[in-house]
């Protein structure tokens, strides 16, 4: 019983110490309706088009890199991330097929033939739905302000925590997608990227899913 | 028969290592006609940012360089990561020596770091590292050559106009060779590094990409 309180006193102190520069947001109090709305958004959702900047904060270096792309994703599951400035980089996911073109080089892998492919695939494809929190893999913590939900997700494989300690997901109130990913390595290394000009449910011809 | 064998072995070998020297149709100057000591790093006075492509047999993997110098203390830190911004390895170079601070599970592989630690430790060493050296020059003394040894290797600088380091190529005295060019633009300042091994098929190659800053 003590250790249960003192682990609910760690979690609340380290809540309000997360947010304790961002003053409006409060813990979510119905977990489950958050999770239902979400749900039912992503069912809603067969395409999502936006451009996308990645923050990579090196904290103790005092640096930040900037890279700036765009984004393509199409139900069930084809995805096509490419960064377009400083570097060119391309990610596709397609036809159970995991490619990447870097540059002038592509390789392509088969998401089926290999664990760790079908892990990646699954955490993009369900971190863009919005169909992460419920998938048992992580610890969820929500809060909420006027105009976004923050999803906190802690991965409970130690395989996995070794990589990406904490993940923040910041969805919009008005149309429950993701606004926001915040990709926590250790306390002074994260990458935030942010989804702007988003267009939803707007027609993406199949060939945008292809290297080019 | 056998002594035959073994002798037109000992010639062929020989002809081998004459005919592979880094510095043939170079001849001896003087110490004195030494290129100032420089390290290829010297020009990048501020944080730079390659791209970099990494061949490792049949393998092939890319990310980011991040180089920081840190005036503090007189180090330099290097950052590789993913383009997706995950940390794959930290390293620090100071006092000649490099040192690994973090490294992601995929790459700590013995041989893979150690190669990597002597790949970018090479970007920040100055020949005068050891008090011994000699200067080769071509034929028209436009291309100076510094050759020493240092940790059972043999290292040599190659520079044009007695400061600016365009090749260095290391020989292990037992078994393999790197050789890295940089690609240098009008202003000196460094546009790309490449190192490509002889011995373990392993390729790096950086094209910086913050050129404007």
């Amino acid at each position: 019983m003590i250790k249960r309180i003192i682990t609910i006193a760690l979690l609340v102190g380290s809540s309000i110490l997360a947010f304790g520069q961002d003053k409006s947001y409060t813990p979510v109090t119905d977990m489950k309706d958050v999770e239902t709305k979400l749900n039912n958004a992503s069912v809603q959702t067969s395409t999502i088009t936006c451009d996308f900047t990645q923050e990579k904060h090196l904290e103790y270096l005092d640096e930040t890199i900037i890279s700036k792309g765009k984004f393509w994703f199409k139900k069930e599951n084809r995805l096509r991330w490419e960064y377009m400035t400083p570097f060119k980089y391309l990610i596709l996911l397609t036809n159970g097929k995991f490619i990447i073109k870097d540059e002038k080089k592509t390789s392509q892998y088969d998401i089926n033939s290999n664990k760790a492919f079908q892990e990646i695939n699954n955490l993009i494809i369900s971190s863009v739905r919005g169909t992460l929190i419920s998938d048992g893999k992580f610890d969820v913590v929500a809060f909420e302000n006027a105009t976004t939900y923050l999803i906190r997700l802690t991965p409970k494989d130690a395989q996995m925590k070794k990589i990406i300690k904490k993940t923040e997901l910041t969805f919009d109130k008005k149309d429950l997608s993701v606004s926001k990913v915040k990709m926590i390595e250790n306390e002074k290394d994260y990458t935030i990227i942010t989804f702007i000009n988003k267009k939803l449910n707007e027609i993406i011809q199949d060939n945008i899913f292809t290297v080019k | 028969m056998r002594l035959f064998k073994i002798i037109f072995l000992l010639l062929s070998s020989l002809f081998f290592v004459v005919a592979c020297s880094p510095i043939g149709g170079f001849h001896r100057v003087e110490t004195s006609k030494a290129p100032k000591s420089v390290s290829v790093i010297d020009t990048l006075s501020e944080k730079t940012v390659f791209k970099a492509g990494i061949s490792v047999y049949d393998n092939y993997f890319s990310g980011l360089f991040l180089f920081k110098p840190i005036k503090a203390d007189s180090s330099y830190r290097i950052v590789f990561m993913s383009e997706v911004g995950l940390n794959l390895l930290d390293m620090v170079y100071k006092n000649d020596t490099m040192t690994i601070l973090s490294c992601n599970d995929f790459l700590n592989k013995k041989i893979i770091l150690n190669t990597m630690k002597k790949d970018f430790a090479q970007l920040f060493m100055k020949y005068t590292i050891k008090k011994r050296f000699k200067v080769y020059a071509n034929e028209n003394d436009s291309v100076q050559v510094v050759k020493f040894s240092y940790k059972w290797k043999k290292f040599y600088y190659f520079c044009h106009n007695q400061n600016d380091i365009f090749r260095i190529y290391r020989k292990s005295k037992i078994f393999g060779s790197v050789n890295m060019n940089v690609d240098k633009n009008k202003n000196l300042g460094i546009d790309g590094i490449n190192f490509k091994h002889r011995g373990i098929k392993l390729e790096i190659n950086l094209v910086r990409i913050n050129k404007g800053e």
